[in-house]
């Protein structure tokens, strides 16, 4: 697939961003698992548009393809740019809805991130 | 139930009566409770260091690299030097720039300690019990002291 050309992100787009289980916690305090804070550390956070995943004919099971057992969790575009972040669309050749969320990450926005976050597919705990 | 096949603890909170063990066998069963280690912790934390360390680059399908080695151990030392016998077991959870983080989040309490390398440390402390009180999130290298307050707070508690 060749590289599509670059679109504007909306603040009414949301953006799915997948999680490795080993960074999804127990938080006894909410009586729920929720990501942790350190998966979103990065100062360019991976994410994919649901926007465009819909546009190119995409959903849900194109970000989880080849990823079982990963989680995928669910942010506002809105709420990155609120919070000082750029949020730029990044595709590539195997991802048309490829979008980065750049800007450094203090600890507090981290546990933003993860606390606002939802849950677009969870995965059952393992025992 | 005779006198002598009661058994005092040191503290006299308590009594058990057993035809079967002598008195002289747990006169301070309560110091020693307190004062063995809980081994358990690091067995299990090592364990999980071990598997994080030995990721693939690209473990988080984004393309964080594993956990260093020298985060790894840092952190554990900082928890040899943290952790009481009654200490729970913090979740340790693979960063995805290379660090690792040790969280509890339990009994009210928010507590991040995000390990990046030796001396390169970042705390995040929240009690939630305590309202009006606001977060602490600072960095941490040489001086730990900050750990000692939130983990006195989960032993306790």
């Amino acid at each position: 697939m060749a590289v599509v050309a670059v679109e504007q992100i909306i603040d009414e787009d949301s953006l799915l961003r997948r999680v490795h289980p080993s960074q999804v916690i127990d938080d006894k305090n909410l009586g729920a698992r929720r990501p942790s804070s350190g998966a979103f550390t990065d100062t360019e956070l991976s994410a994919d548009s649901e926007l465009l995943l819909v546009k190119y004919g995409l959903d849900l099971s194109f970000c989880l393809k080849g990823y079982a057992g990963y989680a995928v969790v669910r942010f506002a575009v809105k709420f990155a740019r609120s919070n000082g972040m750029v949020v730029s669309h990044t595709p590539k050749e195997d991802n048309p809805a490829h979008t980065d969320v750049i800007g450094k990450k203090s600890k507090a926005l981290q546990r933003q991130f993860a606390a606002m976050s939802e849950w677009a597919h969870e995965e059952p705990k393992k025992t | 139930m005779s006198v002598a096949n009661r058994i005092v603890d040191t503290d006299g909170l308590g009594t058990a009566s057993t035809a079967t063990r002598p008195r002289s066998q747990f006169p301070n069963f309560k110091q020693a409770f307190n004062a063995i280690p809980d081994r358990k912790w690091q067995i299990e934390v090592q364990d999980q260091l071990l598997q994080y360390v030995n990721f693939k680059p690209g473990w988080d399908s984004y393309g964080a690299p594993p956990v260093t080695w020298d985060a790894g151990m840092f952190a554990l030392n900082i928890l040899k030097d943290v952790m009481r016998p009654r200490t729970p077991i913090p979740q340790v959870v693979p960063s995805s720039v290379g660090g690792v983080q040790l969280e509890w989040h339990e009994k009210g309490i928010d507590l991040e300690l995000h390990v990046t390398g030796p001396y390169q440390c970042e705390l995040w402390f929240q009690d939630l019990n305590a309202p009006g009180t606001g977060p602490i999130s600072m960095d941490l290298t040489n001086d730990f002291s900050a750990l000692l307050k939130p983990i006195e707070l989960l032993t306790q508690r």
